[in-house]
């Protein structure tokens, strides 16, 4: 029943949700579900690293602060993985609105950054065209 | 027998019963008081969750602060997780007091350190440091190499060091909940004017432990254990935060404590010459607001966030509560000061008091009614009233003490999982008065004895009101 | 030796213990049952809780996205679980925001939970009264500001701090005066956290401050939070004053507006900022030394590479940090130090340890 905004999403798209929030995290989910798309999703940066090495994750979308290994770790930690699992998208989203924050993560490795609190349409729209700029498929 | 003595041993007969009255007595109230304080806590901490607290930017920035000697063992593992607890901004300051081992070795080896040549400002005087790590990969992390001088004195050089303004003061072996300090940080955003927070120290053994804490609280298998685990509940959780609703907390266990940096260099810093540093720091910290006149407040949090390994070794045990029973009076001694003072307020005229009394002086006064009671049963029969009153409240009162403690705290804090761990508590919280109290008994008397013997220490008030010597800060890089 | 008895009837005696422990055992049954019992309650409370909210969370996506009403989402909200819906939503309040966020507000609007807040704003549960303010900011009620401005004199701290927060985020410039004072009563190791309320405001609250602050020689602290702010806001409008406050011979003041102009990073204060890297206070040289960084001033270097032998060494830190940020030139000046024997001890060291510590 993807009843979602009708977009044609590339064939086996799976995001995995980095959040350590339930809530936060069944939200996204839920959301990312409509679409029609796969969607996991893990309670800190550990949990992410044990899926992506188990899932064809086509992007991540990873909260900052976490316990255990938090979000920016995870960045590094990705981008420091073997290919092609070192080029995967990866969007964060934090309440953390500094901007020496922001520079951190970019300069980790991430794509993207949005702010909390943001509408989820948005962030939809965001994946959607990370997806498609990097064309990828599992 | 004359009639001189006849009177004193009367005397003392009613003196030890009604002691004893008041020991239990005033124990059974705190734990009253400390039972509607924990459900207020709870109450205010439902209301609020941590999620809140943490995804706001209420939390203030704290620095943890971690002595290590000899610990090649399990630092790596243990900062590991304290670098991973979940507090939006905080430091972690490894302090290794001139180990013998490759503690620092190892620490550089696991997080890619490198040495700096910071340059430390000596807000409170501490042995030499020789070199200072910091890793580029985990920012928060700083490990600090100094000459060995002891816990108190590598708390302090973790004090010089801090860069935030809270600093927390923990055991190298104490393992933390990853929640433990948006829990600990909670009385300084509530009340105004929070000098220091402690946290209630929990016995680890028997619990199942995995990197995300402690994920199974079990009663342990060594009855050594068993019997601390209900001590430490009656006394310190209950007993403390009882004192704590009262404004007359006196400890905050050095295994775990959150200060304000700006009090803790203004007191001097921690003791290096006595035992029980931590007691004698509160103690202190104490008299300073007293004497400022400042208002000021210390809490203690309920919640089970720090957890440490007891003894299960009997030599271990016995040594470690005659260092509490040595320590505890050298502070004492040392702020006698304070000794019915009422310009020391509750502190003076309650807190200290009662520690004199019903802490420092109780196991002569449990030994002597021992004593006496013997005494009757040999000279008579156990139907003397003596013998008969005061095993009566030894034992009675004290299983009652035990068992209310128990009960109330697997209603209000929900630890224990099972009817077995439950019905293993209830039986261990009676059977501890049958030998285990009896022991500690006469390891606090070696403890005391040792304290009289002349192990004191002296004129520490210089330490005290550095205000003088008090270095310039460096150049705020706000 | 036999030991003198006290004086006590010994029948009587047994007597008394034995009623003495049944009166014990009855008090201990009583606490276990009534603690029980509260216990319970709350036990069932509290599952009742979780039940409703994860029906809830099943609704919200639906509501939120699929465009349900909220009966066909959430089904008949009874009065007595209004309180848990509104925690409900409160788990999303910081989260969710744009349309998502006008959602939930109608949600709370449709629900008429928004009449309850005058009431709950002077609760006596300071928690209830700190919820109250929180959502009067995620959900927009600025009606209610003239109250969440009494919060202020709250006396527990997070309430008069959410309260603070709340006035901030939604602009309410009318209580800055009071929301300013606040923040200058509190302690000092609060700054960091009061800083960022205070930049909820936005530079509204700078145009303010600049026109109803005291002139600087009567009182030259409130001129630093100013400052501070400034540079938060990097807010170009303040330059002209800040340039004025530049002249104020106040150390902390001064620092604060060199760390300001550095946020700012308009290179026209370049000539203003230069003589403080000769300045006689540590501080000023430390913020001359990263304001010349973040500027990315490249003939800056000259002066930087004078500091890197500064008697002090954070402003020697500063300065080789200042020097890396540079680019090329100033990774070169790092070097060439590093490599020359004849160079000040102290500037070698600092320039080694900055290049080792850049390297990857």
């Amino acid at each position: 029943m993807a009843i979602g905004t009708g977009k044609h999403w590339p064939e086996g798209t799976k995001v995995l949700v980095v959040e350590d929030s339930a809530a936060t995290a069944h939200l996204f989910s839920a959301r990312l579900k409509m679409e029609g798309i796969d969607v996991l999703t893990a309670r800190n940066g550990l949990e992410a690293l044990e899926v992506l090495k188990l899932e064809p994750i086509s992007i991540v979308v990873t909260d900052l602060m976490m316990p255990g290994m938090d979000g920016y770790r995870l960045v590094r930690e990705i981008r420091q993985m073997a290919q092609p699992l070192a080029s995967m998208p990866i969007i964060v989203v934090s309440s953390n609105q500094r901007e020496s924050e922001q520079v951190r993560c970019f300069e980790a490795g991430a794509d993207e950054y949005m702010t909390k609190p943001i509408s989820l349409p948005l962030l939809v729209e965001r994946i959607y065209r990370l997806l498609r700029r990097s064309n990828r498929v599992t | 027998m004359s009639l001189v003595g006849e009177f004193i041993l009367m005397a003392a007969q009613w003196g030890i019963l009604t002691y004893f009255l008041l020991l239990h007595g005033i124990q059974f109230l705190l734990i009253l008081k400390a039972f509607f304080a924990i459900r207020n806590y709870q109450g205010r901490t439902e209301a609020d969750p941590l999620d809140n607290l943490f995804e706001t930017t209420h939390a203030l920035p704290i620095t943890l602060v971690c002595p290590a000697f000899n610990e090649s063992a399990g630092v790596v593992a243990s900062v590991s997780s304290l670098i991973s607890l979940r507090y939006p901004e905080f430091q972690v300051v490894v302090v290794n007091d001139g180990s013998t081992d490759d503690t620092v070795a190892q620490l550089v080896a696991a997080f890619r350190m490198k040495p700096t040549k910071r340059v430390i400002r000596q807000l409170i005087p501490t042995q030499e440091i020789r070199a200072i790590y910091e890793s580029p990969y985990v920012r928060n992390l700083v490990v600090v190499d100094k000459a060995n001088g002891g816990k108190a004195d590598a708390l302090n050089c973790g004090i010089n060091v801090a860069r935030y303004h809270l600093v927390c003061c923990m055991d190298a072996d104490s393992l933390l909940e990853p929640d433990a300090l948006l829990r600990v940080v909670r009385p300084f955003l509530d009340e105004p004017n929070t000098a220091a927070c402690g946290g209630v120290i929990r016995p680890l053994n028997g619990c199942r432990v995995t990197s995300m804490g402690i994920r199974g609280i079990f009663m342990p298998d060594s009855w050594l254990a068993r019997f601390q685990v209900v001590e430490y509940l009656r006394a310190f959780l209950f007993g403390r935060m009882g004192l704590s609703s009262l404004g007359a907390l006196f400890i905050v266990s050095g295994a775990f404590g959150l200060f304000r940096k700006d009090i803790l260099v203004r007191s001097g810093g921690f003791c290096t010459d006595i035992v029980g540093e931590d007691f004698e720091m509160v103690v202190r910290l104490h008299r300073l607001m007293l004497d400022e006149k400042k208002p000021y407040h210390i809490s203690l949090v309920p919640d089970p966030i720090c957890w440490t390994e007891a003894p299960e070794h009997f030599n271990i045990l016995r040594r470690q509560r005659s260092r509490w029973q040595r320590g505890l009076m050298e502070t004492l001694w040392m702020h006698r000061r304070m000794w019915f003072n009422p310009g020391y307020g509750l502190i003076g005229l309650f807190s200290m008091p009662y520690f004199l009394l019903f802490e420092a002086l109780a196991p002569f006064v449990e030994l002597l009614g021992y004593g006496i009671a013997l005494w009757a049963v040999w000279t008579h029969t156990i139907n003397t009233p003596f013998a008969l009153l005061f095993l009566w409240m030894a034992l009675l009162l004290g299983i009652f003490n035990s068992v209310v403690a128990v009960v109330l705290q697997e209603i209000t804090l929900h630890r224990y999982q099972g009817l077995g761990a439950w019905s293993r508590l209830l039986l261990t919280s009676v059977l501890e008065n049958f030998g285990y109290r009896q022991l500690t008994l006469l390891w606090r008397v070696k403890g005391a004895l040792d304290f009289i013997r002349g192990k004191r220490s002296w004129g520490r008030m210089d330490r005290y009101g550095l205000k003088g010597k008090e270095e310039t800060a460096p150049p705020s890089a706000l | 030796m036999t030991l003198p008895t006290l004086s006590l009837e010994h029948a009587v005696l047994l007597h008394v213990l034995l009623w003495a422990t049944l009166a014990m055992a009855a008090l201990l049954l009583l606490l276990i049952l009534l603690s029980a019992g509260v216990q319970t309650r709350a036990d069932r409370i509290n599952n009742r809780r979780i039940l409703l909210f994860q029906e809830w969370e099943e609704g919200l996506p639906n509501y939120l996205y699929q465009g349900q009403t909220r009966e066909e989402a959430f089904g008949r909200i009874e009065a007595k679980d209004l309180g848990f819906f509104q925690t409900f939503l409160g788990r999303y309040r910081n989260t969710l925001g744009g349309e998502d966020a006008k959602r939930l507000r109608t949600l709370y609007r449709d629900l008429g939970l928004e009449k309850d807040l005058p009431r709950r704003l002077t609760h006596r549960n300071p928690v209830v009264r700190a919820q109250a303010a929180m959502e009067i900011q995620s959900y927009g009620y600025a009606e209610h500001l003239g109250l969440v401005e009494k919060l202020l004199d709250d006396p527990k701290p997070f309430v008069a701090f959410a309260a603070a927060r709340t006035l901030g985020a939604l602009h309410g410039i009318d209580y800055a005066p009071h929301v300013f004072d606040w923040v200058q009563r509190q302690e000092d190791y609060q700054q960091d956290r009061l800083l960022e309320l205070l930049e909820g405001f936005g530079p509204d609250l700078l145009r303010w401050l600049e026109m109803n602050l005291e002139p600087t020689g009567s009182n030259p602290t409130p001129w630093r939070l100013y400052a501070l702010l400034a540079a938060g806001m990097r807010d170009e409008e303040s330059l002209p004053t800040l340039r004025g406050l530049l002249k104020v011979p106040e150390v902390e003041l001064q620092a604060a507006v060199l760390r300001a102009m550095g946020a700012l990073g308009d290179l026209s204060v370049w000539e203003e900022v230069r003589p403080f890297f000769h300045a006689s206070a540590p501080a000023l040289r430390l913020h001359a030394a990263r304001a010349a960084g973040l500027l990315g001033h490249i003939p800056a270097v000259d002066e930087l590479v004078i500091l890197l032998a500064d008697p002090v060494y954070e402003v020697r830190r500063e300065a080789g940090t200042s020097l890396m940020a540079l680019g090329n030139v100033g990774w070169e000046a790092l070097e060439w130090i590093a490599d020359d024997p004849s160079a000040d001890r102290f500037a070698r060291d600092m320039a080694l340890d900055r290049l080792d510590w850049g390297r990857p």
